[in-house]
């Protein structure tokens, strides 16, 4: 296999194993408050799937970013990882990708960093993994090769029904908490 | 009812499913470099053009053992076949982003 088709299955493989474990992590993240994996383990195992899955998709999506950018096919440069939409194609699709990075990374860092944030102010910054993670939604299917093969494609879909699901489930108990205050 | 109580099994299930999903995309991306039905696909060049129809065979003499070659065979392959264009090998095209 030559060097740059090495890098193209590199991209995809870790494209999507990236996304499985964002997947994770969001689930995860939404079921400590909902309780929505109340079947698989108590609420510290689930706080430690969300902290693990936060760390497993980093070197994965640096991989897919890394590979890309290497890949002479793939036209993307580095100045493209910083400044979304400027891709000569797919210029919605891979800018999303991009927003959805940059987002993921600013709630990692700042993760790390929770002690030093007011609450209030972490808490909103750490909600805007919603946004990354709808954006990483358009940009897979906007975008992936892999996704638009339809036994891969009806997998995704029946994930992100399952993540919608725990999602509402979130939000109702949220409101429902709040109201009984 | 929990499917299991231990921290270690949770986490290990997780990195099972990524590093599993990571192993298995390997494969079938190996497998399928190409995919018709991807959303974003490689432009068209004129480099990546279809191929031409196969040229006709070349119609020099062979080449005669122990005397020196017919003039004919140093001349340029426009020469011999004007109306077929020399035409460079497509690469191997490929749908550009994952």
């Amino acid at each position: 296999m030559s060097p740059e088709l090495l890098l193209w299955v590199l991209a995809r493989a870790s494209g999507v194993a990236s996304t499985v474990a964002l997947v994770l992590s969001v689930v995860s993240g939404m079921a400590l408050r909902s309780g929505a994996l109340g079947w698989l383990s108590h609420n510290r195992a689930v706080r430690a799937l969300h902290d693990l899955t936060g760390l497993l998709w980093l070197p994965l999506g640096a991989a897919h970013v890394v590979a890309l950018v290497l890949d002479p096919a793939a036209r993307i440069a580095p100045i493209d990882l910083l400044v979304p939409f400027g891709v000569p194609y797919g210029r919605l699709a891979i800018g999303l990708g991009t927003v959805s990075a940059q987002l993921l990374v600013l709630v990692m860092v700042t993760g790390w960093l929770r002690r030093h944030y007011a609450p209030e102010i972490w808490l909103f910054i750490h909600r805007l993994s919603y946004v990354a993670f709808a954006a990483l939604v358009a940009h897979v299917f906007l975008s992936g090769t892999d996704f638009a093969a339809p036994a891969i494609a009806a997998l995704a879909w029946v994930v992100v029904a399952g993540v919608a699901a725990v999602f509402a489930l979130r939000l109702v108990r949220g409101l429902a908490r709040n109201a009984a205050r | 009812m929990m499917l299991t109580r231990s921290t270690v099994v949770v986490r290990l299930l997780a990195t099972a499913l990524t590093v599993g999903s990571f192993g298995g995309m390997t494969a079938y991306a190996s497998a399928h470099v190409q995919n018709p039905a991807a959303p974003l696909q490689p432009t068209v060049t004129a480099a990546a053009a279809p191929l031409p129809a196969p040229r006709a065979a070349p119609t020099t003499p062979p080449r005669l053992f122990g005397l020196p070659a017919p003039a004919a065979t140093a001349a340029p392959r426009q020469r011999i076949s004007p109306t077929v264009p020399v035409v460079p090998r497509a690469p191997l095209t490929r749908t550009r982003v994952s």
